[in-house]
Formats: C-alpha cells, structure tokens, sequence
C-alpha cells in the first residue's frame, strides 16, 4: 500500500515571516555604532531624541567621544580645526574622518588615528584612546571646546546631546556643561534609557 | 511541503484516460528560511527603542553678578541637597547660617528615600501641588493637551510662588552621573518648580565627608 505522503502548506509560514519582518524593518532603527560600550542610565524622562543632534559621549573612565551626524558637516568642522591646529591633513585622512561615527582623540594624536586601519581604530579606541581633553583653566587648551564650536557652525540647528555611563563620575559632566556654557550653547540634552516603572 | 498547485484549469478531458495532468508545485520552504533570515538578521542589528533624553536648560553665566546677588533665595524656600558616595543622598533645609546649625540628614535614591522627602517639603509648602500629578496623568493619556496641562501648573504653582521649594543639588567628586540623572528625574516625578545644579564648595564637601564617614 503506498504511502500517503504529508504536505504541509507552509505559504502562511512565509506570510508570516515576512509580516513580522516587515514590521521590524519599520519600527526598528539601526543601532549606531559606538566606540566604547556605554551604559546609560534610565529615567522616567518620556521626551524622544532629535533624529540629528550632536553627541558628547562619555565612557567609564571618563573618557570623552564626539560624534556628528553628516559627513559633510564632519568634513567643514576637520578643516577648521586642522587649520587651527595647524595640521596637514591629507585627503584620504579627510575621507576617513568623514566616515568617523565617533572619535575621542587628542588633536595632536589624530593624523596618526586616521592612518590607521578601520580594525586598529577600533581596537585603540577601546584600550588606548585618551579621549578629548577637556581643560576648563582659564589659559587651558580646551579642545572639546574648539570641536564643539565647529560642530555647532558646521550644523548649527542640532541639538547637542550628552551620553554618559552611569558609573562615570560627575566632575567630568560639569566640565563638559561649563564647555557648553562658555560658548552659551545653554540648551542640551542628557541621553537616557526608557525607564519601566514611570509612576509612583 | 509547502507548494502552489499550478493546475493548468479544466478543458483536458480529450486526452487518455491514463494520462494525468501534471501539477506544477512550487516549494516555499525555502523562502520561509530566507524570510526568518532576514528577521534574525534586524532583531539583532537594530534597536527597537529610541533612547530618551532629558532636557536641560542652564542658564546664562554672568561674570558680572556679584556673590551677594546670587543669594537672594530665602531660607524657607531653600533645600540643598549633595550627591556623593556609595549612591547615598545628605539634604539639609534652609541656608548655611552661622546663628543657626544646620541638621543635614542622609537618606538614598527611590520611593522611601528623597521622594517621600521631596513629596513632603513640596506639600507642605502648597497643598496644591499634589494636583498637579492629576493633570500631568490626564496629558499623558491625551486626556488633556499638553497646553492646558502647563497652564494648570503654572495656575498651581503661581499660587504660592513665593513660598515654593527651590532645590539646589550640588554633586560631589564621588557620585557618579547616575546619580544625578536620578536626583534630575526625582525633580520632574515630584514636580519640583525650580532647581539648579550648582558647584559644590569645598566647606560643603567637608561637611558631606563629616556626615559620611
């Protein structure tokens, strides 16, 4: 007697699939990459981040990262500061700085980070980068405070937002926030993840 | 398996009897695999939620303002409260005043800690405040536009303006930005009207040190 072979219709398995990704494909954003793993903390703040804005990232250490968003606002803010610094950045630098998503160098360290490889940026960023300093003394260098200052001109109707680690300590925040006030930039945005237990 | 029978329709009645038309059979299996592929494949690269953020607005630093000038808060209104170590929170009510000592408490983070205190002092200062936890409900559940929501806070709040709470949070070296994102968030859970980060002086870091040993 032959057997009685078992179709199975699996044309809904595929509506389904592609329902569930079409939904994820919709309501998901691509996690932007960061430099060093940061962990937020979270508030009951229900108020959602700007699409562009400009970001100051602080790790654990204290480390300070900046990130802009567009690569043509990436490239006026290089220009200026290497003119200021008197740097001589060649145009693959340039190029490799335009394609940066985060960076947290010294001025004087960031010809020779972006002549390194894509593998090598990531491994110094996590171990050896020293992030940007931020020298609040009145005749102190303060470079953050010269990348903010072109960011802002480069893109001057983003936010700038503030990312911090939880464990980071505080005094690092207020030189950041004094950076900010010194160049009147008074509005900002602290970065925090969704708190579940919002009332009471 | 999974398959789309392509029949062809009726109208083949002429041919023999033996002769059996055959079906076209597509096997969608694959296509399930592919499809379940690509959902791994954005569950893992994408994030689902948008990161929040607080808004902070600091104001405009004036060289020129005199040390006097800054102090114009009246001691009834003033609660100062200190971030430092191990997550731990030293407040004290009032304004340094020589004649006066100061009876600086310490308390922690959450529910029982500077909230039930934050709830109190701002209670105690206008009744009405507690109100205002009605009206922000009402605007997060679109009951309410987020206009008249402000304009009946700021009614609420006007009504013991000069009494109401002003808290100053002053950080030390030792507590960390969780614990200021936490003290900020306290202040819009408890509707306080007015605070301000402000520098810690060295005198009040001794004074933390003294009460945190």
């Amino acid at each position: 007697m032959a057997r009685k072979s078992t179709w199975v219709d699996m044309t809904p398995f595929v509506d389904v699939a592609f329902l569930l990704l079409t939904f994820f494909m919709l309501v998901t954003k691509f996690k932007p990459s960061e430099a060093v793993p940061v962990d937020t903390p979270t508030s009951t703040s229900q108020i959602a981040l700007p699409d562009k804005y400009i970001k100051m990232t602080v790790d654990k250490k204290g480390r300070i990262f900046f990130s802009l968003d567009g690569k043509i606002a990436r490239g006026q803010a290089l220009d200026k500061i290497a003119a200021k610094y008197t740097l001589s950045i060649t145009p693959e630098e340039k190029a490799t700085f335009m394609n940066l998503e985060q960076f947290g160098v010294p001025v004087n360290q960031l010809k020779s980070f972006l002549d390194m490889t894509p593998d090598q940026q990531k491994d110094y960023a996590t171990s050896k980068a020293e992030g940007i300093p931020v020298d609040t003394s009145k005749n102190g260098d303060n470079q953050l405070y010269q990348w903010l200052k072109e960011a802002r001109l480069a893109s001057p109707d983003d936010r700038i937002a503030i990312k911090g680690d939880r464990n980071a300590n505080v005094p690092i925040f207020n030189k950041i926030i004094k950076t900010m006030q010194d160049q009147d930039a008074l509005r900002f945005n602290l970065i925090t993840g969704a708190e579940s237990d919002s009332q009471q | 398996m999974a398959d789309i029978e392509a029949g062809g329709g009726g109208g083949h009645k002429k041919g023999s009897k033996g002769r059996k038309k055959k079906s076209v059979r597509v096997d969608f299996t694959p296509l399930v695999d592919l499809g379940f592929l690509l959902i791994t494949f954005f569950m893992l690269t994408t994030s689902m939620t948008r990161p929040k953020t607080m808004e902070i607005q600091k104001p405009k630093p004036d060289p020129n303002q005199k040390e006097d000038e800054k102090t114009k808060l009246k001691a009834s209104q003033a609660m100062t409260i200190f971030l430092t170590k191990d997550n731990k929170i030293v407040y004290y009510f009032g304004l340094m005043d020589p004649n006066k000592p100061l009876t600086p408490e310490v308390t922690n983070y959450g529910v029982d800690g500077i909230r039930k205190i934050l709830k109190k002092a701002n209670h105690d200062r206008n009744p009405l405040v507690d109100s205002i936890q009605i009206y922000k409900d009402m605007a997060r559940l679109n009951k309410m536009t987020i206009e008249d929501y402000h304009k009946n806070r700021k009614r609420i709040e006007d009504q013991a303006a000069e009494k109401a709470l002003v808290v100053l949070i002053k950080a030390d070296d030792t507590s960390t930005y969780k614990n200021l994102v936490d003290i900020l968030d306290e202040m819009s859970i408890t509707n306080v009207r007015s605070y301000a980060i402000v520098d810690i002086t060295p005198a009040e870091v001794q004074l933390v040190k003294s009460i945190i040993k």
